[in-house]
């Protein structure tokens, strides 16, 4: 005899449903493996052409070596979504202009998250209200104050004659120039409102009050919670960075370098290749100080500071998963700003600091 | 709506398990050391890859057991909301697709793209260290790091060649790598390079130094050699540099399975 509880029993549906994509995902896997196998050596010539090797090594390393960070990058964000409610984040959030600029701009020192991973918990962030001056200053000093990035910039020039000048000029540039960004560019935008500024799904801060009161109540539940909302984040994040990696890969494998490392030492030209190289070679910034070390002699000290000072802030890949985050219209805004503040305040850097 | 939605996430999460599953073969079958220096990255990348598995099976667990419409959280409903004005759903489905298929490109790449690691045209995209001073000021601050790896290359002393060949002028060496440049006007001069990665193929540098071999023309690009010869001081199109020149045959051999330095 029919029994209509058997509808409504959890188990049964859950099961009944796993069966099914079991067989779904057997059937189709079997077809699937023969066809990429004969599809494998089919293009074996397009594919051990030097270029698309170049290419596809690029960007699976760009990837490979940013999903971890995002991941956990999510996973903060998942916690603070849980964990911290509007009203807690804007009672510790400053009142004053200033406060917010430079709070933004050192509240990385707590994360050690770079570049890729800061986006996704500053979305989380400004969905729960943080003011955008705020945001801004936190999202472009992040990968330069993270502890991490800091220890491995010392490394980098360890045992050369810029060894403290350059992780020290890192710093102190980097949260300079941060802050001066987000004044500048919030100033310039300050007839548009936040939500006009915003990506949809960012500015949906209004519709989380009702999210902390139903929030399930205990810490495993909040916890379990905080995992799936950070993997759903995660897939969503990966088209933008996928993306960024495939037109970073692109730039890698089309590009030679010495086009723009050519002007070497010019005290203007020199950095303005070295930023050019910063936006083209998408380096993580935990990694990037390695690589400016080893332009040892070929560049000036305030050329491997704009790389090193830039590439944190913008590179091909960052614009892409900006997009995320904000509208065309504050993208269109953001990027000169960091372009124009980075090279003068480097120029202005090495000549009245280093000398 | 509801069920579109829990299909929409549903779809995300498997390809959630297959990215995840994804990183713990090219971590297990070593695929990933073509991208990686064995670093704590590497390890970051598998570690990430087990923890993507776990976390997108149980959100799809989760939404089998509890269907989208019953879950009141903003997050997944205020964001993903279907919006006011009626698309045209050719697009929107176009759109998805993809999304989709944008996603999967990366591991359609992985498993269709068969990975020699970084090769002579990446090397000459990358320009790199080829002056041997410039060798010199870029080892010399990691020297530690550069001599444990020695344990792993053991024939492979470029820092330690390079400053006694400064020190006291001819030096026999021994040294792998795959040649980037023959340079066909002389007929016996070419460049064997190894890339020197601090952490992905994306930021690793090449490092070469010139060989002299009478039968270099024959040499193809990308070939993976082993020199024995002596390192000594020369000047080359007016510039100062280290040539090695090879004694005895240059002998090809396979590419080591972690090609990097």
């Amino acid at each position: 005899m029919h029994d209509p509880r058997n509808h409504h029993d959890p188990s049964r549906t859950v099961g009944h449903k796993l069966k099914i994509a079991g067989l779904v995902l057997l059937g189709a896997a079997v077809p699937t493996v023969i066809v990429l196998a004969v599809l494998r050596n089919v293009l074996l010539p397009v594919t051990l052409n030097p270029a698309v090797q170049v290419f596809s090594l690029s960007m699976l390393s760009i990837l490979f070596e940013a999903m971890p960070f995002v991941l956990l990058g999510a996973l903060v964000s998942g916690i603070i979504e849980m964990f911290v409610s509007r009203q807690t984040l804007l009672r510790i959030i400053p009142r004053s202009a200033v406060g917010q600029l430079l709070v933004g701009a050192v509240a990385g020192v707590a994360l050690p998250v770079c570049e890729c991973g800061v986006i996704v918990v500053l979305r989380r962030l400004l969905r729960k209200g943080m003011p955008l001056k705020m945001a801004l200053a936190y999202l472009l000093a992040a990968p330069i104050v993270n502890p991490v990035v800091i220890v491995s910039t010392f490394a980098a020039f360890r045992g050369k004659p810029e060894h403290l000048a350059m992780p020290l000029s890192r710093l102190g540039l980097g949260v300079a120039a941060a802050v001066a960004i987000a004044a500048l560019v919030t100033a310039i935008l300050r007839k548009r409102s936040a939500e006009s500024l915003l990506a949809d799904e960012t500015s949906h801060a209004h519709h989380h009050a009702h999210h902390d009161h139903d929030a399930p109540p205990t810490v495993w539940r909040k916890l379990s919670a905080a995992t799936d909302h950070a993997v759903l984040e995660f897939m969503e994040v990966a088209r933008y960075l996928v993306a960024g990696a495939a037109v970073a890969a692109l730039a890698q494998t089309l590009i030679p370098r010495d086009a723009l490392v050519g002007f070497g030492r010019h005290p203007v030209f020199g950095v303005l290749g070295m930023m050019a190289l910063a936006l083209i070679l998408n380096l993580c910034s935990e990694a990037d100080a390695f690589v400016a070390a080893s332009f040892a002699t070929t560049f000036s000290f305030a050329a491997k500071l704009a790389f090193l000072v830039l590439g944190p802030m913008l590179d091909m890949k960052l614009i892409i998963m900006y997009g995320m985050v904000f509208r065309r219209r504050l993208i269109v805004v953001l990027v000169p700003t960091i372009l124009v503040v980075v090279f003068l305040a480097v120029l202005a850097w090495s000549y009245l600091v280093i000398g | 709506m509801a069920h579109n939605e829990t299909s929409r996430r549903l779809t995300w999460l498997v390809l959630g398990i297959l990215w995840g599953a994804y990183l713990v073969v090219m971590y297990r079958t070593g695929a990933l050391q073509r991208c990686y220096q064995t670093s704590p990255y590497f390890y970051f990348t598998g570690a990430a890859g087990v923890l993507l598995v776990l976390l997108s099976a149980k959100a799809a667990l989760a939404i089998l057991r509890r269907p989208a419409s019953a879950c009141t959280c903003e997050a997944c409903h205020g964001a993903h909301e279907a919006p006011a004005v009626v698309h045209w759903s050719w697009w929107a489905d176009a759109k998805a697709h993809l999304v989709l298929g944008l996603v999967l490109m990366p591991l359609m790449v992985g498993v269709l793209v068969p990975s020699r690691g970084l090769n002579a045209l990446a090397a000459l995209r990358r320009g790199g260290a080829s002056d041997p001073q410039d060798i010199l000021d870029t080892f010399r601050a990691e020297r530690r790091k550069f001599v444990e790896m020695e344990g792993q290359y053991k024939k492979l002393t470029l820092l330690e060649v390079l400053d006694h060949v400064y020190a006291h002028g001819d030096t026999p060496v021994s040294t792998l790598g795959f040649v980037t440049a023959v340079d066909r006007t002389r007929g016996d001069l070419f460049q064997v390079t190894r890339f020197k990665m601090t952490c992905c193929a994306a930021d690793a540098v090449p490092i070469s130094l010139h060989v002299r071999w009478a039968d270099a023309s024959r040499l193809q690009r990308d070939t993976w050699v082993r020199v024995h010869g002596t390192a000594r001081r020369e000047t080359l199109d007016g510039r100062r540099t280290v040539v090695i020149t090879a004694e005895g045959p240059v002998q090809e051999i396979a590419a080591p399975a972690s090609p990097y330095m």
